[in-house]
């Protein structure tokens, strides 16, 4: 909300400097998101009398002023404002005279000299943003100064009321505030003697449950062409509210001084009666913005005995507006219910000050106090004479209970050492009551603080009262249960891994562009998880794996030059398991391009699926995991030939492989891509390392170099020798692999290296010829494999 | 015996002068081989006197003794010069760079996160986890949330359906965590959160930092204590923080902790925490008796942090993984 520094002095005591209240307001919790210094500034600027305006001979849109400043003197003005009319009057800045930083001076304008220049309000410093010249009050005598006329300088305070802080809405609310925290109890608004006439209408509350408390009242012969006076007007824009006509501004007025809505019907206008109820299903309304509404019975609204006039507490309707020409009014100040006035609003997708304030919660004790200061000004303003206040009131039951609280809970809450009387002071300042309880102290809390309902909602109260900066730092001690989530802690450990190994981590968005999932081929019109409400369709359904966002991020950066990339990402992704959502710990590692960076060093190679594997594996070993397996994966988005599942213990974690070049192709990516994902969730056992005794017998090494069939795996080569080779095959080691037309179609040849060791003995030569014998034959019969000589 | 030091004399001119292995075996032969100079000398021995015989014997092995001291000494010399010119040949240029793989990075955001997560750890904090898609139960009723919240709104707060939502902030697993360890605890909890939001100082998803501390008698005051010790250990012991009132439904009373903070030459307080006593209802949402139990709670921005901490400017390069952004880290 914005204020005007100057009008909330108004109602503190005096001597307080705009820093003061900034850090005062700071330290209440009414943080102040800006400060705007605004005023007058300018010195000779006086009241001119423009009596005649001609074009200008050589110039379109100037024009050629006579301006009076005395009976004595008038200055031609040249001038390019639209607005300036003769029988003006106009802020004149004479010779010599200081707008801002400008030093008015003689100058020639297409060959016409102008004597000085008539001011906008902008110029002048007294608004942000004004069109055309300012035109004073005919009221004013030609050539008075106006340097002491619009005010002193001031500043607007942008305050960020917190929502539970509806009776900072106003300046009332907030000086309340204030003078508490500078220790002093606020003397109250004092509700205005008002003279008023017996002149009653019909008024009519069928919805009391939803408009606890209404007043109105009518105001007759208003005066017709009257503008809002000046230092109103200064006030009002302030606090960012546009003058429109002297009764809806009075009004707002109201509303920024007091905290109180308040809504103007043309008299005229209104059939018969007012009546607060609820919406027949068959009515609409055309609010004052133009917009027309079908109205719903759970509607409050404010109708007259055959339209409706208004959507209660949120805007008005167009058809008892006030105009230029209204003469009466009907004056509504009136409390309804936070939930009514926030439901409407909300179903309505409409934001007024007065729906803002009132699901907030306006005091609902202020309507009568609020109408009669409205009167008041209307009369002072308008003119006319105001009838009876008519009162409908329903408010006993919104009154909060009294709350007991101790010296004890505040002190164990907030670890201070405050006394009972500084509490009691504090409460007292911030208008609260105090009766008697054996139990402890039994505090009354005012209308306009309803919200306070237990003793913790006052504890707040004394703690920012007291004031958070002076609540001292006590050390934390009590019992600690510690109770890491390992696989947390962990994951720093598993980055820092890839860190290490040359990898960068990258971050995408949990929420992706489902064209991803077409590309890869993986999308699932039931099991993809969509967002009812997404930003854009670029950021629509949530990650089932982590390959799109390194996918994505690759294409960003070979767009942008980089033609190797090691990326990985660690985080959760979202599927669908059963009729509920469920959350996996991930990790995808991608490689793109070189092994290595390009350097004079470095050999130029291309990665492939073996360094990914490799990566892998080791990582793997990292998390204490050995039984791996990989067999032949069915992803649609990997080279079918050069792509596995991973298997650990049997069960499958994820899947490892060169992107489809079908892929790369579409992505316009010329470089290979080698990617695995993994579930992290499922490798969270702790696998411990057993320790193996070392044997103190040489380990005798054997070659072995055989031709097989092409489709038999290494695997499976590798089960046979182990089994065969029993316990005393140490080390299996595959040296080399060559296919080739020396070996012939479908075959290739396999070098493996043989490490033999025994943990009692020398293992003589003999014993070593048997065993690779025998392992050559084991592959023999179950492969048909051939020596390679 | 004249002859014998003529020949040292010599000898050790020749042994000097060698310039290569070869003349040094040439040079041992002459003196110390078979039909070396100092051995012919001992041949003729048996032509002296007894009395001179042992005399002169001393005199030539000594200095056959100091010959093949020297010719050793040269061979040292010429192996060391040797090599010291090989070395010389094989001389590397040392400001190349250096072969193989380069590090990696770790993402500023991740470095950040586990700065702050090791103070808490060993604060004695347990370090908490939930679900990213919560329920609204979890996300706001149970952190005393008003019914007609406006953040409980398809404008503010990604839906999926009526009841499941994209959590807006970490605070679902105080309550989560509170159920299951129940009280006295500390706990932390980091992870992503959601809000729909788009700008420059709002990406729709950010990570949050929360701690959550329930125990008989930790008050606000502790609160204080905790929350500048880690802002001490986190900018500098020099740092300077100032606690304001501030509204959350789920703390009261609630703060918010700026600190002073200097940017192109200005300092400016700046909202960095958000924090409070927790409030009740959240205690008895999480099954913790508010009569024998209080606590604290607090909530940081990962994001802002890490802005804060590197001085990057735009929050959208946090999420757009650009190389050259993340090489620097």
């Amino acid at each position: 909300m914005k204020i005007s520094s100057n009008w909330l002095k108004e109602w503190l005591p005096e001597g307080l400097k705009i820093e003061d209240i900034t850090n005062t307001l700071a330290m209440l919790g009414l943080e102040v998101a800006s400060i705007e210094e605004v005023g007058p500034d300018f010195s000779d600027v006086v009241v001119g009398e423009v009596l005649s305006v001609n074009p200008h001979p050589n110039a379109d849109r100037l024009k050629v002023c006579q301006v009076k400043i005395s009976n004595e003197e008038t200055l031609e003005i040249v001038c390019g404002a639209n607005n300036v009319k003769a029988g003006m009057k106009v802020p004149l800045a004479k010779l010599g005279a200081k707008v801002k930083n400008l030093v008015i001076k003689k100058s020639k304008l297409r060959g016409i000299d102008s004597s000085g220049m008539i001011c906008s309000e902008k110029e002048l410093g007294i608004a942000k943003e004004s069109e055309g010249i300012m035109e004073l009050p005919k009221e004013l005598e030609v050539g008075f100064n106006l340097s002491n006329y619009f005010g002193e300088k001031d500043h607007i305070l942008d305050i960020e009321i917190t929502p539970n802080r509806g009776d900072c809405l106003s300046i009332l609310g907030i000086a309340r505030d204030v003078a508490a925290a500078h220790g002093y109890k606020f003397s109250e608004f004092k509700t205005p003697r008002l003279k008023s006439s017996d002149e009653t209408f019909n008024l009519q509350v069928s919805a009391p449950l939803q408009c606890p408390h209404y007043c109105g009242a009518v105001l007759k012969g208003i005066k017709t062409k009257v503008s809002t006076p000046l230092w109103m007007k200064d006030r009002l824009e302030k606090c960012g509210i546009r003058s429109v006509h002297p009764v809806v501004d009075v009004t707002n007025y109201v509303m920024l001084e007091l905290g109180q809505p308040m809504h103007a019907f043309d008299l005229k206008k209104v059939d018969q009666k007012i009546e607060v109820r609820t919406a027949h299903a068959t009515e609409s309304l055309t609010l004052l913005d133009g917009k027309n509404i079908q109205l719903g019975v759970e509607d409050l609204v404010i109708a007259d005995q055959s339209r409706v006039l208004a959507l209660a507490g949120v805007m008005g309707g167009n058809i008892a507006e006030v105009s230029e020409e209204t003469q009466e009014i009907f004056l509504e100040s009136a409390f309804f219910t936070l939930e009514k006035i926030f439901v409407t609003a909300k179903k309505y997708g409409i934001s007024t000050e007065s729906s803002y304030r009132f699901e907030r919660g306006v005091d609902f004790n202020l309507p009568a106090v609020a109408l009669k200061r409205a009167l008041q000004l209307l009369q002072e303003i308008v003119g006319g004479k105001s009838g009876k206040i008519l009162e409908f009131s329903n408010i006993q039951r919104l009154y909060v209970k009294p709350i007991i609280i101790t010296l004890e809970d505040i002190q164990k809450l907030l670890g201070i050492n405050i006394r009972k009387r500084e509490v009691k002071k504090i409460l007292k300042n911030l208008g609260m009551k105090f009766g008697f309880s054996k139990k402890g102290m039994k505090v009354y809390v005012p209308s306009y603080r309803f919200g306070i309902t237990a003793s913790h909602d006052l504890i707040e109260e004394v703690a920012r009262i007291y004031g958070y900066q002076n609540i001292p730092e006590v050390q934390i001690s009590g019992p600690i249960s510690s109770v890491a989530v390992d696989q947390l802690v962990k994951s720093r450990e598993h980055k820092n891994f890839w860190r290490d190994r040359g990898f960068r981590e990258v971050l995408t968005y949990s929420f992706i562009d489902p064209k991803w999932y077409d590309l890869l081929g993986t999308s699932s019109e039931h099991n993809d998880i969509v967002l009812k409400n997404p930003l854009s369709k670029e950021l629509s359904v949530m990650r089932k794996s982590l390959i799109p966002g390194l996918l994505k991020t690759l294409h960003y950066n070979y767009h942008r030059q980089s033609k190797r990339m090691h990326i990985f990402e660690m985080g959760n992704c979202f599927l669908r398991k059963e009729h509920d959502f469920c959350e996996e710990k991930r990790l995808a590692v991608l490689m793109a391009g070189d092994i290595f960076p390009e350097s004079w060093a470095n050999v130029s190679k291309k990665v492939d699926f073996f360094d990914l594997k490799n990566e892998l594996v080791n990582f793997l070993a990292l998390l204490g995991i050995r039984d791996i397996n990989f067999r032949n994966s069915q992803a649609k988005f990997l080279y079918p030939q050069k792509s596995a599942e991973i298997l650990v213990e049997g069960e499958t974690i994820g899947d490892i492989g060169e992107i489809h070049p079908k892929i790369t192709q579409m992505m316009e990516i010329n470089l290979p891509i080698c990617i695995f994902e993994i579930n992290l969730s499922l490798l969270n056992k702790e696998l411990l390392t057993k320790f193996r005794e070392i044997s103190k017998f040489p380990l005798v090494r054997r070659d072995l170099a055989i031709i097989i069939e092409q489709k038999v795996s290494w695997k499976e080569i590798e089960k046979e020798v182990v089994r065969v080779g029993g316990n005393d095959l140490r080390q299996l080691e595959i040296f080399d692999v060559y296919q080739g037309e020396k070996i012939g179609e479908n075959r290739k040849s396999i070098a493996i290296r043989l490490g033999f060791q025994n943990f009692s003995k020398t293992l003589l030569d003999q014993e070593i010829e048997d065993l690779v014998q025998k392992i050559f034959s084991a592959l023999e019969k179950s492969f048909n494999a051939k020596l390679r000589r | 015996m004249e002859k014998v030091t003529e020949i040292l004399a010599n000898a050790n001119s020749e042994i000097l002068a060698a310039k290569n292995n070869y003349e040094l075996e040439q040079t041992r032969a002459k003196y110390l081989g078979k039909k070396g100079l100092l051995t012919e000398i001992l041949k003729t021995l048996g032509d002296l006197s007894t009395e001179e015989k042992p005399r002169v014997g001393a005199i030539v092995n000594e200095a056959k003794t100091k010959v093949l001291a020297l010719l050793n000494q040269q061979e040292t010399n010429l192996k060391n010069q040797a090599l010291e010119t090989k070395l010389h040949e094989q001389a590397i240029d040392i400001t190349l760079p250096g072969r193989g793989k380069d590090l990696g990075s770790l993402h500023p955001l991740t470095q950040v996160t586990e700065e702050v997560t090791e103070f808490f750890l060993r604060m004695g904090f347990s370090l908490g986890d939930g679900p990213e898609i919560e329920d609204e139960h979890y996300n706001f009723d149970a952190l005393n949330f008003p019914i007609h919240h406006p953040a409980k709104n398809s404008a503010d707060t990604f839906y999926f359906g009526t009841q499941k939502l994209l959590r807006t902030h970490t605070s679902p697993v105080q309550i989560r965590f509170a159920q299951t360890y129940s009280a006295p605890l500390r706990m932390i909890v980091r992870g992503r959160v959601y809000r729909r939001d788009f700008d420059a100082t709002h990406t729709p998803m950010f990570n949050q930092f929360e701690g959550l501390v329930i125990d008989e008698k930790t008050s606000f005051a502790n609160l204080k204590w905790m929350l500048n010790s880690f802002l001490r250990s986190f900018f500098g012991k020099n740092i300077v923080s100032r606690f304001a009132p501030t509204y959350f439904p789920f703390t009261e009373p609630s703060g918010q902790v700026n600190i002073l903070w200097e940017k192109d030459g200005e300092k400016k307080w700046l909202e960095i925490l958000g924090c409070g006593m927790v409030h009740p209802n959240v205690l008895i949402a999480s099954n913790i008796d508010p009569k024998r139990y209080q606590g604290f709670a607090f909530g940081m921005g990962l994001d802002r942090l890490t802005m804060l901490r590197y001085g990057i400017s735009d929050l959208r390069l946090i999420f757009e993984n650009d190389e050259q952004f993340l090489k620097q880290f």
